[in-house]
C-alpha cells in the first residue's frame, strides 16, 4: 500500500457476491470476488498489449481423434483462480478493498504485483506465465 | 519447466504442447485455464504432479466434459456427444 501517486492514474475495485444454488434450489455456497474496474484503464497509458491465445476449438477435437486412434487417455486439469498467476510488471495502482480500508490511510492505494480480475492485462498475464513455463523459456 | 520430465517441445503456436520422453509422448493442450493431457500414461501422471507444484491446481482426472463435449472413455473406445449442449441451447 502507497500513498496516492498524483501522476498516475488509480483503477477501481470491487467486491463481486454470488449465491451458488444446486439446481435453481437450496444454496450451494457463497462466493466474493474482488475485482478491478478494468474499464476505465486507457490503452497505451494503463496497459500496452492485450493479447492472449486460445486452442482452436478444432485443434481440441483433432486431439480427441489421436487420442481414440492411439487409444490414450485424455486428462483434463483446471487452474484454480487462474490470473491471479498472472504477474503484472508495469506499475499500477488500485482503490483499497472496501470494507477492509487501513484505518488513517484511507486515501491510500494499493500496487497490483498480480493480475487481478478485471485488468485489461489480465489474460495475457496468466497467458505469458504458463506459456513460459510450458516451454520452459 | 516441467522439472521431473527434463527436455521440452514445442508448438506452442495453436496453444498446443509437446514433450517427447525416451519415445513417449505426451501432449497439452492449454484453453485459456484448462489443461488437457494425452499420450503416454506415466508422462501425464509426472507432469500433473510438477504442474501442481507451480500453480494451484485441480486435477480432473479424465475428461468428462469440455466446452460443451460430453467424453467418455473406455477400453478401446472413446465416444462424445454434444447432447447436453443441445439440451442447454434449445
Amino acid at each position: 500500500m502507497v500513498p496516492r501517486p498524483i501522476d498516475k492514474s488509480v483503477v477501481g475495485s470491487r467486491w463481486i457476491f454470488k449465491v451458488k444454488h444446486v439446481a435453481r434450489k437450496s444454496i450451494e455456497k457463497y462466493k466474493a470476488i474482488f475485482v478491478a474496474k478494468g474499464y476505465s484503464q486507457v490503452e497505451w497509458i494503463d496497459y500496452e498489449e492485450t493479447f492472449a491465445l486460445v486452442a482452436r476449438y478444432s485443434s481440441i477435437r483433432s486431439i480427441l481423434a489421436l487420442a481414440a486412434q492411439m487409444g490414450w487417455k485424455i486428462h483434463q486439469m483446471d487452474v484454480k483462480i487462474t490470473f491471479l498467476n498472472g504477474v503484472i510488471e508495469e506499475e499500477l495502482y488500485i482503490e483499497q478493498l472496501e470494507g477492509f480500508e487501513t484505518f488513517d490511510r484511507e486515501s491510500h492505494v494499493c500496487r497490483v504485483k498480480r493480475a487481478l480480475y478485471g485488468l485489461k492485462q489480465a489474460p495475457r498475464a496468466w497467458y505469458t506465465r504458463i506459456n513460459s513455463y510450458l516451454t520452459g523459456c | 519447466m516441467l522439472g521431473t520430465l527434463g527436455s521440452i517441445a514445442i508448438s506452442p503456436v495453436a496453444n498446443l504442447y509437446h514433450i517427447l520422453v525416451e519415445g513417449k509422448l505426451l501432449i497439452i493442450v492449454l484453453y485459456a485455464d484448462d489443461l488437457i493431457l494425452t499420450g503416454d500414461e506415466q508422462l501425464i501422471k509426472s507432469c500433473k504432479e510438477d504442474l501442481a507444484r507451480e500453480f494451484e491446481m485441480k486435477d480432473m482426472g479424465l475428461m468428462h466434459y469440455f466446452l460443451g463435449l460430453e467424453v467418455w472413455q473406455g477400453d478401446e473406445k472413446l465416444f462424445v456427444s454434444q447432447g447436453k449442449y443441445a439440451n442447454e441451447i434449445i
